[in-house]
């Protein structure tokens, strides 16, 4: 076929793909002109694009403190663990749902697995503290009474959190990338398992050596989308689920919630777009990086 | 995997991709709306520069269509009924000063993030109640408000009438007038509340009770004749008192002791031995068993503890009907021991405060309005409790005394009456029965008598200093509330608090603040 032949054949195709380009050029694009924010002293009477610029000044205070350490700790370990920890229990839990064969028990499991995705994150917060509160929760009242533990200030102990919140997050979140599994997982061709089992492999076989490497391009794009955004968290699960309390602080803080804290009185447009543009930044890097690497190891699976 | 057909494996990309745009969707969208505000209020703002020209030149000649003028202020529940309240006020207002007043109110929950968007936004807002959640100066250093004095000059006689003076120039920064506080208690003494019935049977002179050490064997004999309720419950957040005599400044980073009654020397609280003391007896108070465990991450107020029957009572920032509406909120009697006297600072003047917006067309009118608002009992009464019959009636005309209307009670009025302190003057307004039929006398008696902060009147500025506040917030955040609430150990920790204060620039901001405060006194001869 001539290339103009071949170009006349697309233009359906682009065609339908008009309305979300301008959706996206729209909704993604022209907001980037915000990004100038980061960089302004911003006086509402002159106008965002008249006020002075302001350099790099707008992003000392993310760097000048010792924080700055401890936050940026926080947020890349603790994404870290949720992307590795999430996608292990995701995958895992969308193949025993494939495994399931009743249909009436595989819709409700689905939904039992979901739901805590829906939870607003203040009423998660108040589920943990019916767990954890000093004098009426749930495990220093009933479990460490009954096996008569001493019981614990959760509130003021930092040495549980990092834990407490890994399980928080995982019960909360791997329902959604679990749905996204599974979904993909059912689409598999069926005669893959049937050729599997007549060649004599088992469950446990036919798990490792068929679904995994099939589900790989989705584990890989999933996780690329992840890194993205791993120097953003999730401000809830950092600040309400800990209930703002000071002795936690070393371990709770992250990029957003010391933002947060700081600006609240502050109100200052310029120094809360600078750290969006940096977390923006920094996910934008490691996206290019992981990118970069999958194409070295596997080309076909690469993003981009 | 290679042998998947090229095409499906497109598709399940597709997908994937898909359900993360729908994930991320809500994400993304608070900086895509704020970065697509600030794109629009350029060109507004270009609008409004315009404009503002050419209503100065008509504004003088008052026969012409009145003047638009929109107000935002914030309500706390069912205020539906704001378009037919402004009619109502715009009847009276067309007729003074030939204006049209538009009132817009946003609950309180999202009035901070609301307001914050139609400032920057260049949406038509004359009027609006500053100072909640951000300080004044920040929306000075924004350019979201004008200075007020050329105008107050020509059109704020009722204001300086309501207002006492002190409380006027409040609500100035660097020097220029800004704010127009409302008229509500503008002072607060500091103390503790507790239930009545309980101060009878265990035989507490509350009324004599003066200091923490007899606070302290009161609150013993509660928690002896008492299992299972705690003497002390903390505020909502795990606050424990917002302070105990000290003059914030505005942020509590660098303040004045001593109520600010004895000099303008700025000095770190937190090394203070006042606050030491107070905080080493919150600690033995919290291992003697008179503080409620948990104390610094409650997310009660201590009303509602004491609504539950499980707490005696709280610190608190206190007025003259304070036993009134905490009676309310406790459904308990409420005593009072006072322990800081009275005092006034520019932080409590300027924590409610009403200013004229930069986007304003008409600030000359803006400004007359207020007055209005200020010298109308008619506009007061409509602004705070609606409209008579409608939402209110008549209990006891000759002393002004009212109550909901028949057929309207706090769960189905379409315009809630309980925000009265955030109006410009409720003091000119009638009384909700229930309040002591004098309660407005009081307050203003209370205000023009309680001890003024010698730095009453000073705003910091901490625009040079942005870095060093970020960064002590989030100290304070870890160490202030547990500190006060008895969950941390001070000998161990106010070191190593203050030693991270100083890490963070404390003593910079220490610095700057003094400067500034140097050069106020200097200009106003303190």
């Amino acid at each position: 076929m001539s290339k103009a032949g071949k170009w006349r054949r697309f233009i359906p195709f682009y065609l339908m793909m008009i309305p979300s380009l301008i959706y996206l050029f729209i909704n993604n694009y022209i907001p980037m002109f915000g990004l100038v924010i980061a960089f302004k002293n911003v006086n509402y009477r002159i106008g965002i694009l008249k006020s002075p610029w302001a350099g790099l000044k707008n992003f000392e205070f993310l760097f000048r403190t010792k924080d700055a350490w401890t936050i940026t700790r926080n947020t890349i370990a603790y994404n870290l663990v949720f992307i590795v920890l999430g996608t292990v229990i995701a995958i895992a839990v969308a193949i025993l749902l494939n495994e399931i064969s009743t249909r009436i028990v595989k819709n409700v499991y689905q939904t039992i697995i979901l739901l805590p995705y829906l939870i607003s994150i203040i009423v998660v917060s108040y589920i943990v503290m019916a767990f954890l509160s000093y004098d009426t929760g749930f495990i220093n009242k009933t479990l460490f009474g009954a096996i008569g533990k001493e019981a614990i200030s959760w509130y003021n102990e930092p040495k549980y959190w990092p834990f407490i919140l890994v399980v928080v997050y995982i019960w909360k979140h791997f329902g959604y990338s679990c749905i996204i599994y599974y979904a993909t997982v059912v689409g598999f061709d069926r005669g893959y398992y049937e050729a599997a089992v007549i060649d004599g492999a088992t469950r446990w076989q036919s798990i490792r050596l068929v679904t995994l490497p099939m589900l790989k391009p989705t584990i890989i794009t999933l996780t690329l989308m992840n890194i993205g955004r791993i120097f953003y968290s999730d401000f809830g699960l950092f600040y309400q689920v800990p209930l703002n309390s000071g002795p936690l602080i070393d371990v709770t803080n992250t990029i957003d919630t010391y933002v947060y804290r700081g600006l609240i009185t502050l109100n200052d447009v310029g120094m809360s777009s600078a750290a969006g543009f940096y977390q923006s930044i920094v996910g934008f890097i490691l996206v290019m990086l992981a990118n970069w690497v999958v194409n070295k190891v596997d080309k076909e699976n690469a993003l981009f | 995997m290679s042998n998947t057909p090229k095409s499906k494996r497109v598709l399940a990309f597709a997908l994937v991709v898909l359900m993360l745009a729908v994930l991320f969707a809500g994400c993304g969208g608070g900086s895509q709306s704020t970065a697509s505000t600030g794109s629009t209020s350029t060109a507004s703002q270009a609008s409004t520069g315009s404009s503002t020209a050419a209503s100065s030149t008509a504004a003088p000649k008052d026969d012409g269509p009145a003047t638009k003028v929109t107000l935002v202020s914030m309500t706390s529940g069912d205020s539906s009924a704001a378009p037919d309240v402004s009619a109502e006020v715009s009847k009276i207002s067309k007729e003074k000063i030939n204006v049209e007043l538009n009132i817009t109110l946003i609950n309180q929950g999202s009035y901070k993030d609301q307001l914050n968007l139609m400032l920057s936004s260049g949406e038509d807002l004359d009027i609006f109640l500053a100072g909640l959640a951000s300080p004044l100066a920040t929306y000075v250093n924004n350019g979201q408000i004008i200075p007020l004095d050329d105008l107050m000059a020509q059109y704020g006689s009722s204001i300086y009438e309501a207002l006492p003076i002190e409380y006027i120039e409040a609500g100035r920064v660097s020097g220029e007038l800004y704010g127009l506080a409302t008229n509500r208690d503008l002072a607060n003494y500091y103390g503790f509340f507790m239930r009545k019935d309980l101060c009878k049977k265990y035989d507490i002179d509350y009324e004599n009770i003066h200091d923490l050490d007899a606070l302290e064997e009161a609150l013993i004999k509660v928690r002896d004749g008492e299992p299972g309720m705690y003497p002390v419950a903390s505020g909502s957040g795990g606050s424990m008192v917002s302070s105990w005599g000290w003059d914030a400044l505005n942020d509590r980073l660098g303040v004045l002791m001593n109520c600010g009654l004895t000099d303008l020397n700025v000095v770190n609280l937190y090394e203070t031995d006042e606050y030491r003391d107070f905080v080493t007896r919150m600690r033995k108070w919290e291992q003697m068993g008179i503080i409620m465990p948990d104390a610094a991450n409650n997310p009660d107020t201590a009303e509602a503890n004491m609504k539950a029957g499980k707490a005696f009572g709280g610190f608190g920032h206190l007025k003259p009907n304070t036993y009134l509406t905490k009676a309310r909120s406790s459904t308990h009697e409420i005593a009072i021991a006072e322990i800081i006297p009275a005092f006034a600072t520019t932080s409590n003047v300027q924590g409610l405060i009403w200013a004229i917006a930069t986007n304003s067309k008409a600030p000359d009118k803006a400004m007359q309005m207020l007055n209005l608002m200020y010298e109308d009992p008619d506009i007061t009464n409509l602004t705070i409790f609606g409209i008579e019959g409608t939402h209110w009636k008549f209990v006891d005309e000759a002393n002004a005394i009212i109550n909901y209307a028949d057929g309207v009670d706090a769960m189905n009025t379409t315009y809630t009456p309980v925000l009265g302190w955030m109006w410009p003057n409720q003091f000119i307004g009638h009384i909700w029965e229930g309040d002591e039929p004098d309660v407005w006398e009081v307050l203003d008696n209370f205000n023009r008598s309680a001890n003024k902060s010698m730095a009453m009147g000073f705003a910091f500025d901490n625009a040079n200093v942005k870095n060093e506040v970020t960064a002590c917030m989030s100290v304070l955040d870890k160490y202030h509330n547990s500190l006060m609430c008895g969950s941390i150990d001070p000998e161990t920790t106010l070191d190593q608090f203050n030693k991270e204060l100083y890490d963070a620039g404390l003593q910079n901001i220490i610095d700057e603040k003094q400067k500034q405060l140097d050069e106020w006194a200097a200009v106003n001869k303190k």
